[in-house]
């Protein structure tokens, strides 16, 4: 289980829930967060924080403390593969090489927006 | 007859262009999220009846406790308007639809706007507003107020809802919370009659809703004991079932979201999954770290550029066409025999302060606007936010102060009202305390001038003006350091705390009606500068000829001023008379400095009026060099806000200290500067 923090630019998850004291739970409620919705980081600003998300067709900007609040699953399980072929998202094996390079790209800290 | 429509939705989807084009009203617009602050009323009439519009800030939810959403919901719920309209965009539906549902929870009158479809059309977005109206058994209109399409339906929609009666709830939630809400339903519409939906009250009270217990109380609906009993029993069955407080919140909350999905799914279809491709491609241009930043500085270069150049023309013709105009008026007076104690403080005390604000301001005013305005409208703003938000939360401010900041080039009020925008109370204080470290746009065109004058050497043409607006991009920058430097300065003494949370939206890019915008704001701000220059610059010029030729004891009214002034000024680089004319200039700051040169004139030192050089004439022959222009400059950027500025601080702030702090913290701050700024100079030519 990891948060929304720790998606990589271009990489996709499913929200699972909440931190525990998430006091900006409802907040991302009404932007649509909430289980079983698809996310996908777009990037970061210039400086590393905050992060760009696509979150039900809109773009959303959260700091990484907040996002940390958010906990998902990285896409590449079966109910992920489904959502993201109703919302048109990239096929899971180009998917899975990009994570790769963005996880050894995470290590070098240099993770930016992913085409 | 009356009715109230109410207009709701999602921040930036459009509601403030559905207002104004259909009442008719120039309410601002802008495509960045939170440009409506304050309910913006309006009315027009079809027929027989007139309907009073309300605009309503833009928020994303009626359960969360913004100000803003609470405006709305209590605007909703209790003033009860014939027709709520809740505008959509139709880019992204599935956002927009959990506030649709969530109002539709708490009245059955309510319209549904698609706004914006002719940017879904060109997205190759297809929206079945039919099949919407069915699911949602409500009026469904598709809009593109932009171009005025769909707008009369409105009225066509408010006529079908009367006949309409109730509707069934928008939202079905699971079997047990269904049970206990229809228990609580009967109890709870004893409890307040017809003020709310009786269904909505009893859902937010399970819910454990505090604030509409207390809006409820203060409508003199104070929530009874036995009540309360009730309520606590079916609370305590639901934790049972396993759905205590937060859960059963969690659950509503959801509710709403996978409603939203589902309509979503069965009404909207994208041909072209890669309809956002444009946009993710100029957010990688704005936002990427490569290239963000020097995007966002050749921005402002750009616009200080065209500003510049475009001003240069009209400024030196209405230089020229005003001052001749002035002699044709001092001879007509003369030879009209008109007494010279009403004929000199009428031509070179009101007439000459009016034409150095219109000639030496206007044009760089009327300018900077549309470009300001285009900027707004396309949607980049936000990006601009998202870049420095990192500079912000280290100073321990919110993101959107950049927002806020950025609104401050177009006026400081209107932007310190926008500050309603940051929700955490310390963080928006801290926004209204700095706003006035970014120069406005009656401000700039006298630094731009100094500019021009004393550091870009006088070349001319379109390179001339390269210089100038390079020399300003970089003083706005210092005004941007100076900003995080006071943010951060506040968060560590007086206002104390960590950054709150932070969430903002990056709407889509939209295409900016290039000629309306341009057409509307140059001729707004030309009537405004005019009325401004009316009301105030006219007074002024007639104090200052006052003070100039009325003697005490053998010396002018205002040397008594400037000479008590003068050390201090001397300390900062400046003199007596600069500082005037600034204390004066606190009524509007586009007069500062037309009043500085009135003084000077006054003073005697040259009476011949001629050609465009001759501001830099009248302030060389009173002892400027460049030392002084950039002391002024810096003076210009960081002194106590406008009068209009220090009245908005008090109202938003309600406290006359923090309206103080308001004044002290930019104007210690440019003092502190100048007189730097000055030992540093006087130490390097010793």
């Amino acid at each position: 289980m990891s948060n929304l923090a720790e998606l990589c630019p271009g990489q996709t998850g499913i929200v699972t829930g909440y931190k525990e004291a998430a006091s900006m739970r409802r907040r991302l409620q009404d932007l649509g967060f909430v289980p079983g919705t698809c996310v996908k980081c777009l990037g970061k600003s210039p400086l590393g924080d905050p992060c760009a998300y696509l979150v039900r067709k809109t773009v959303v900007a959260l700091r990484r403390e907040d996002a940390g609040q958010v906990t998902v699953e990285p896409c590449g399980s079966g109910q992920a593969a489904v959502r993201r072929k109703e919302t048109g998202q990239a096929a899971p094996e180009a998917e899975k090489a990009v994570q790769a390079a963005e996880a050894s790209r995470k290590r070098k800290g240099t993770g930016r927006w992913k085409k | 007859m009356e009715k109230v429509i109410a207009l709701a939705g999602n921040p930036n989807v459009g509601k403030s262009t559905v207002f104004n084009a259909l009442t008719g009203k120039n309410q601002h617009t802008g495509n960045w999220p939170g440009k409506t602050v304050e309910s913006a009323q309006g009315s027009c009439r079809r027929d027989k009846t007139v309907y009073r519009l309300v605009d309503l800030p833009g928020c994303y939810s009626l359960l969360s406790h913004s100000e803003e959403e609470e405006i709305a919901r209590d605007f909703i719920c209790f003033e009860h308007p014939d027709a709520v309209l809740v505008v959509c965009d139709a880019t992204c539906m599935e956002r927009n639809l959990i506030l649709a549902l969530q109002i539709l929870e708490t009245t059955p009158r309510v319209i549904l706007a698609v706004n914006l479809l002719d940017e879904a059309r060109k997205k190759k977005i297809h929206i079945d507003l039919e099949g919407l109206s069915r699911e949602l058994g409500i009026p469904v209109i598709g809009m593109a107020a932009r171009s005025k399409e769909g707008l009369e339906q409105v009225f066509e929609a408010v006529r079908i809802l009367e006949q309409k009666d109730g509707g069934n709830p928008p939202i079905r939630y699971p079997e047990p919370v269904e049970r206990q809400v229809s228990a609580l339903e009967a109890p709870v519409r004893d409890w307040c009659k017809e003020t709310v939906d009786s269904r909505f009250a009893a859902l937010r009270l399970l819910a454990g809703d505090e604030s509409l217990e207390s809006a409820m109380a203060s409508r003199g609906f104070p929530l009874p004991e036995a009540l309360k009993q009730q309520l606590a029993e079916k609370q305590a069955v639901l934790a049972e079932k396993g759905l205590a407080q937060e859960t059963f919140q969690d659950e509503v909350a959801g509710a709403f979201v996978r409603r939203s999905e589902e309509l979503c799914a069965r009404t909207v279809r994208y041909e072209n999954s890669q309809y956002a491709r444009r946009d993710r491609r100029l957010d990688r241009l704005f936002t990427s770290r490569r290239t963000g930043f020097p995007i966002m500085f050749l921005l402002l270069l750009l616009v200080f550029w065209i500003t510049v150049c475009g001003a240069n023309y009209p400024s030196a013709l209405l230089f020229d066409l005003f001052f001749r105009l002035e002699d044709v008026l001092a001879r007509l007076t003369q030879w009209m025999g008109v007494p010279w104690w009403i004929r000199e403080p009428l031509v070179f005390g009101v007439y000459r302060t009016l034409a150095w604000v219109v000639s030496v301001m206007l044009p760089p005013m009327a300018i900077f606007f549309p470009l300001f305005t285009l900027l707004e409208d396309s949607g980049y703003l936000p990006r601009v936010a998202f870049n420095l938000d990192c500079c912000f939360c280290r100073c321990r401010a919110c993101g959107k102060q950049a927002l806020t900041m950025c609104m401050g080039f177009g006026c400081n009020a209107a932007a310190v009202t926008g500050c309603r925008i940051i929700d955490s109370p310390r963080e928006r204080m801290i926004a209204i305390l700095t706003n006035s470290l970014v120069p406005c746009n009656g401000r700039f065109p006298a630094m731009l001038m100094l500019i021009a004058l004393f550091l870009a050497g006088g070349a001319s043409g379109a390179a001339g003006s390269f210089l100038p607006a390079l020399v300003l991009s970089a003083v706005i920058l210092l005004g941007i350091l100076m900003t995080l430097l006071a943010s951060w300065l506040l968060s560590r003494t007086v206002l104390k705390g960590l950054p709150s949370a932070f969430t903002l939206e990056l709407p889509p890019y939209r295409r900016p009606q290039v000629g309306k915008v341009i057409v509307r704001s140059v001729f707004d701000r030309t009537l405004f500068v005019l009325r401004r220059a009316a009301v105030i610059a006219a007074p002024s010029g007639l104090v200052i000829w006052l003070m100039a030729n009325v003697n005490v004891h053998g010396m002018a009214v205002f040397s008594y001023c400037t000479s008590f002034l003068d050390p201090l000024g001397r300390l900062m680089g400046l003199d007596g008379v600069i500082l005037t004319a600034f204390l004066l200039g606190m009524t509007a700051n586009e007069i500062v400095l037309p009043l500085m040169l009135m003084m000077y004139l006054a003073q005697g030192n040259l009476q011949q009026l001629g050609d465009g050089a001759m501001v830099f004439r009248i302030l060389t022959n009173n002892g400027w060099t460049w030392t002084t222009a950039v002391s002024a400059i810096l003076f210009f950027l960081m002194h106590w806000p406008c009068g209009t500025t220090c009245a908005t601080i008090r109202k938003e702030t309600g406290s006359w200290r923090w309206t103080l702090l308001g004044i002290a913290l930019p104007t210690g701050m440019g003092v502190i500067v100048c007189v730097l700024f000055n030992a540093a100079v006087r130490l390097l030519e010793c």
